[in-house]
């Protein structure tokens, strides 16, 4: 094993233990710094190796992304939902998806960069899955987004080998970017409701029926109008999206929600 | 290099304007004079001009890429004219400057990865002016959607681009994987535009985002990505010939799906965001059977209909927003007789059914019977997609017919579009002015010198001014929009030579572009 195996090795495997970490921990600080160690990790999971400049822009990225995180997580709570699995379950999950992408290198053909690319990049994009498909909170969806992107980036490294300075410079900006653009969403609902949690609303209200509708007054704003509620069955009162004025509860955000 | 003062004045402009934007009015000037400025720097651009990065070339501008951003920023500058007359939004200036910037610079790249990365960056940046102040938490939660899709589409997108590295032919790699490559990166863009069945997120981020705004979330960000997956298919699966009869029709059914229903559900829709956003839904279907085509034929039509596309939404987006302020409701049944106080937006409302749709013979008409024809022949099914295009003309009559009937209240309350005489009629807008009155020094607390308090006088006539003639400054921006939609819908605005511009150079897999030694050595896509 050359020199630069191993170090690949060592960077796959810090790598997928930030994955778990930023997943699984219950602190967002320790979070955030699995992260962030994931992801510079993941500049160096490659054979030949980038260039130290293309290295250093994709570290110097991740750093900022993670600083501009932190200072949006100063605000609110410190507590982190965590992986509902456990971090035993992740763990697994995480290995076995290695396992398939060290096996299947190439995807059906010969791959130009390192199996542990590939390995690493399915570890992270199983560990993705959750926090982006059921998320509620707006650190956790960021960072599942940020392992999605990573994971993917590192596929692609494993399928069509190291990345050239330009794909460097922009998968830098890309880091800032969504980093960035998830701490001024967790800063913003700081402001809206003072926790990282957003409240999941009823999935009923957003929906388009054609259920019959039921004028009822309320006030809107400086003006009375009647507003056109939809009465379920059962009783329970929504709102048709194409029928009606929404009524106030819907403009408050009290029906929010991240889940499908 | 001719791009680089075009990046270098939106990057600079949108930075500029982010950081004094605790002083209102020069982050307006600020982003007013950048997409002014990128307006003409964008109009310098050199089709063909290289740049190298770090030793490599992997930048090349193009005429379809130049055509984007001049049309991007001048309408950007109108969008903004007209949110400042309608409902502001302090962050749009930069979003849009940084967000042209962004996709100018992914349209330049050859490599269509790195062009993914870039286009996805500046997404996710300009998604940022989704939030709206005050920030409740339905916006927070639409916004994080908004991400959720922006991110998800631009890995599966890297997926499966990275899946077929060139120079390997068909024959080292069985036929599925082109398939499900092709797959992945046609999904990814559905997904982007949120055409069915990935339209939630899209319709949530239609009801809550700034009208506004609109344009550049959900019609000009995802036509960039749509542009450079279609470079890639164009490159990487067209040339192959490989059957993909599974994948192509599974593309084929979400593209006819969002044109039948996106067409009706903006018909049935009584509020008119979710009319927009489903207008938007349902010619994106039109792009995205451009990408099923997979042969050269495509790539006129399907990049002519995308500048349509993204002209026409705005305008629509736009006029949306004026009538919304104007007579202070979105809710279409209250909106009685709106085309019998404004005909400047009853014009603009027709210009732009008429540059969406057009007649035989007009560049509208043409390209999208053109992609209907190319994916679906000419049978029973051509028929019925073209039928469900055409359903576009049921919520534009709609609209119309509503604002011929006797006026409501609500419109008859509203401000006309004749101009107001200085000190008359106030208009009963919702927001707030972004032009306040009163100079800086009064605001700053200190005693305004006497050339000051003339300055702060004149400022003062200005801002009662704009305020008592927003309304019709707003329909007059809209009418400005609609004209440049049917403009480029009728085909006065040569689109077609644009779209059949060569795509830039691509570099060879593992980030060395090949090294043609005397200028470029791409060959044009849409030659034999």
């Amino acid at each position: 094993m050359t020199a630069l195996s191993a170090l690949v090795i060592v960077a796959g495997l810090a790598t997928v233990g930030g994955a778990l970490v930023a997943v699984t921990g219950r602190d967002v600080r320790h979070a955030l710094t699995g992260l962030v160690v994931s992801m510079a990790a993941a500049s160096l999971v490659a054979d030949p190796l980038p260039s130290l400049a293309g290295i250093g822009t994709r570290i110097v990225a991740v750093l900022l992304g993670g600083y501009l995180l932190s200072i949006a997580l100063r605000a609110g709570s410190t507590v982190a939902r965590g992986s509902l699995a456990g971090r035993s379950a992740e763990s697994f999950a995480a290995a076995a998806a290695f396992v398939v992408g060290f096996g299947s290198s190439g995807l059906g053909a010969t791959a130009l960069g390192p199996p542990v690319a590939q390995g690493v990049g399915f570890a992270l994009l199983v560990l993705a899955i959750g926090p982006v498909v059921r998320a509620t909170d707006i650190y956790r969806l960021g960072v599942g987004l940020a392992l999605l992107l990573t994971g993917a980036a590192l596929v692609r490294v494993g399928l069509a080998g190291t990345p050239g300075p330009l794909e460097q410079l922009a998968m830098a900006g890309l880091t800032v970017g969504l980093l960035g653009s998830v701490a001024i969403l967790r800063a913003g609902a700081a402001s809206a409701s003072g926790a990282l949690t957003i409240e999941d609303g009823s999935a009923t209200k957003a929906r388009f029926d054609a259920h019959p509708i039921v004028a009822a007054e309320t006030k809107v704003g400086r003006r009375r109008s009647v507003a056109r509620t939809s009465v379920h069955p059962a009783g329970h009162q929504r709102v048709n999206l194409g029928r009606g004025r929404p009524t106030p509860a819907d403009r408050d955000g009290s029906d929010a929600e991240l889940g499908p | 290099m001719s791009l680089v003062p075009f990046l270098a004045i939106t990057f600079g402009a949108a930075a500029a304007a982010f950081f004094v934007r605790h002083l209102p009015r020069l982050s307006l000037a600020i982003g007013l004079l950048g997409l002014l400025a990128a307006t003409g720097a964008g109009l310098t651009i050199v089709p063909g001009d290289n740049l190298a990065i770090a030793g490599v070339r992997g930048i090349q501008t193009t005429e379809f890429g130049r055509l984007f951003v001049v049309l991007g920023c001048a309408t950007g500058l109108l969008t903004v004219l007209v949110g400042l007359a309608t409902a502001w939004q302090p962050s749009l200036p930069a979003a849009l400057l940084a967000g042209f910037g962004a996709l100018g610079l992914g349209l330049a790249i050859g490599d269509p990865i790195v062009a993914v990365l870039v286009v996805v960056a500046g997404a996710l940046v300009g998604s940022m002016v989704t939030l709206a102040r005050p920030i409740t938490d339905r916006a927070i939660g639409v916004a994080a959607r908004e991400l959720r899709a922006i991110a998800v589409a631009g890995a599966l997108a890297l997926l499966g681009m990275a899946w077929i590295p060139r120079p390997l032919g068909p024959r080292t790699l069985p036929p599925e994987m082109f398939g499900l490559a092709f797959l992945l990166v046609a999904v990814a863009v559905s997904l982007r535009f949120g055409a069915l069945p990935f339209h939630r997120w899209a319709a949530r981020l239609a009801a809550t985002a700034p009208e506004i705004a609109l344009p550049l979330l959900l019609v000009w960000a995802p036509a960039a990505f749509a542009v450079v997956a279609l470079a890639w298919m164009d490159r990487s699966i067209a040339p192959f010939l490989v059957p993909l009869d599974v994948e192509r029709g599974i593309v084929v059914a979400i593209g006819a799906a969002s044109i039948m229903l996106g067409g009706a559900a903006a018909w049935l829709q009584d509020d008119l965001e979710h009319v927009v956003g489903y207008s938007i839904l349902q010619d994106s279907g039109f792009v995205i059977l451009g990408l099923a085509i997979l042969d050269t034929s495509a790539w006129q039509p399907t990049r002519t209909w995308l500048l349509v596309f993204v002209l026409v939404k705005t305008a629509f987006a736009a006029w949306a927003a004026t009538v919304r302020v104007r007579f202070g409701t979105r809710q279409i049944p209250e909106l009685a007789g709106w085309a019998r106080r404004s005909p400047l937006l009853g014009a603009g409302l027709a210009l732009i059914a008429v540059s969406t749709i057009g007649v035989p013979g007009l560049l509208a008409w043409d390209v999208r019977d053109s992609l209907i024809r190319l994916t679906l022949g000419s049978g029973l099914m051509h028929a019925l997609v073209a039928l469900g295009g055409l359903l576009s003309l049921t919520y534009y009559l709609r609209l119309a017919l509503v604002g011929r009937k006797p006026a409501s209240a609500l419109v008859r309350a509203a401000p006309g579009d004749a101009p107001a005489r200085r000190g008359h009629e106030r208009p009963t807008a919702e927001e707030s002015p972004a032009v306040p009155g009163g100079g800086y020094e009064e605001l700053a607390g200190r005693q305004p010198r006497e050339s000051t308090r003339s300055l702060a006088r004149t400022e003062a006539v200005v801002a009662r001014t704009w305020q008592a003639n927003r309304a019709p400054i707003a329909a007059t921006g809209v009418l400005l929009l609609s004209l440049i939609a049917v403009a480029a819908g009728t085909g006065w605005l040569d689109l077609g030579s644009a779209a059949t511009a060569a795509a830039p150079e691509l570099p060879t897999p593992g980030g060395a572009p090949s090294d043609s030694g005397g200028g470029p050595s791409f060959q044009p896509i849409g030659t034999p």
